[in-house]
């Protein structure tokens, strides 16, 4: 079987899309592009016609890295009932790691998991318990440094720089992305995906060093 | 209208023609030219001083003025002091573009970032 284009370029993206973590969400598609990766996730396309849990596995198969956040757990105030999207991606990435054949590319997955609190996840998952993970007190600057302590552990480049110098272009980025989104007729709060990823992308490259 | 001199006409000629007074026709250095020297060729002598020259290059005269050369710095060395090792490491990763971003996307929001870069 062929490895997927940018295979150990792409990165999985697994968080919830809700507006209140929407700082969050920027903050680990800067982190990714500015360790010279390619974040990937469910929205970037946009077709009603294709079913999601299919797009999302295609997107998971084309990913080396995955990066999950399960802080989002708790109850939804209208509902009153538990999302349970972030964990059912990810037990679709460790699974796809842990069933493909010997020599597959899917053998070289390499994920990241994240919660709000340490040992938290241990009270609504405890099957993970065995695992790694991280937590990030919803600190952007928290969340950069482990996924660039894991990008540049796992993928043992040398070209990733240190967590506090990413967060600093962030917000150097972050305060240009206004006057920017003003020349470009964009409502800041409203970007989507791939216009947020172009615009971090075509900004990195003219702010390379 | 005036019609246009022949390019393979020599310098002596015009000189004659016009009744001007001989070695009134100049190379562009400012010496005199041979009299069997082709107009094509000043012209072209003329055209390739003109892509080479910049203004205040040859004094009143048409002598060409001495310049005194500065040897500049390379940029690398000028700002070597201010580059810190995650800038350097940084400087050496390539920026990957996602496969989904239309390139006509990409071109609109590099310019529109360049144009209020200066806001």
């Amino acid at each position: 079987m062929n490895t997927p284009a940018s295979y150990s370029d792409n990165v999985f993206i697994n968080c919830p899309f809700d507006i209140a973590y929407n700082n969050l969400f920027e903050t680990i598609i800067f982190a990714v592009q500015d360790c010279g990766f390619i974040p990937r996730c469910a929205r970037e396309e946009d077709d009603g016609g294709n079913v999601r849990i299919i797009k999302i596995m295609k997107i998971i198969d084309e990913c080396k890295y995955g990066i999950h956040d399960i802080s989002k757990a708790d109850l939804d105030i209208s509902s009153k009932l538990a999302r349970f999207n972030m964990p059912l991606e990810l037990g679709l990435f460790l699974g796809a790691h842990h069933y493909a054949p010997k020599n597959h590319y899917n053998k070289e997955k390499r994920s990241l998991i994240m919660d709000v609190e340490p040992y938290r996840y241990q009270k609504f998952i405890s099957d993970l318990s065995g695992q790694d993970i991280l937590s990030h007190n919803n600190s952007p600057k928290d969340i950069i440094t482990n996924i660039r302590n894991f990008l540049s552990t796992n993928s043992r480049r040398r070209t990733i720089p240190g967590g506090q110098y990413i967060f600093d272009r962030f917000n150097r980025f972050n305060h240009e992305l206004i006057p920017f989104c003003e020349t470009m007729h964009w409502e800041r709060n409203a970007l989507t995906f791939i216009e947020y990823v172009t615009s971090v992308n075509e900004w990195l490259k003219l702010n390379a060093i | 209208m005036a019609r246009k001199v022949r390019s393979d006409i020599k310098a002596g000629n015009p000189e004659k023609k016009s009744g001007l007074e001989a070695g009134a026709v100049r190379n562009p250095d400012g010496s005199d030219a041979r009299s069997d020297k082709k107009l094509k060729t000043l012209r072209e002598d003329f055209a390739k001083t003109q892509r080479t020259k910049t203004p205040g290059q040859s004094d009143l005269n048409g002598k060409p003025k001495k310049t005194v050369a500065v040897k500049k710095a390379p940029p690398a060395m000028a700002s070597k002091s201010v580059i810190t090792v995650d800038q350097l490491i940084a400087s050496r990763r390539r920026i990957k573009s996602h496969p989904k971003t239309p390139s006509r996307l990409a071109r609109s929001v590099s310019s529109a970032l360049q144009k209020s870069a200066g806001k």
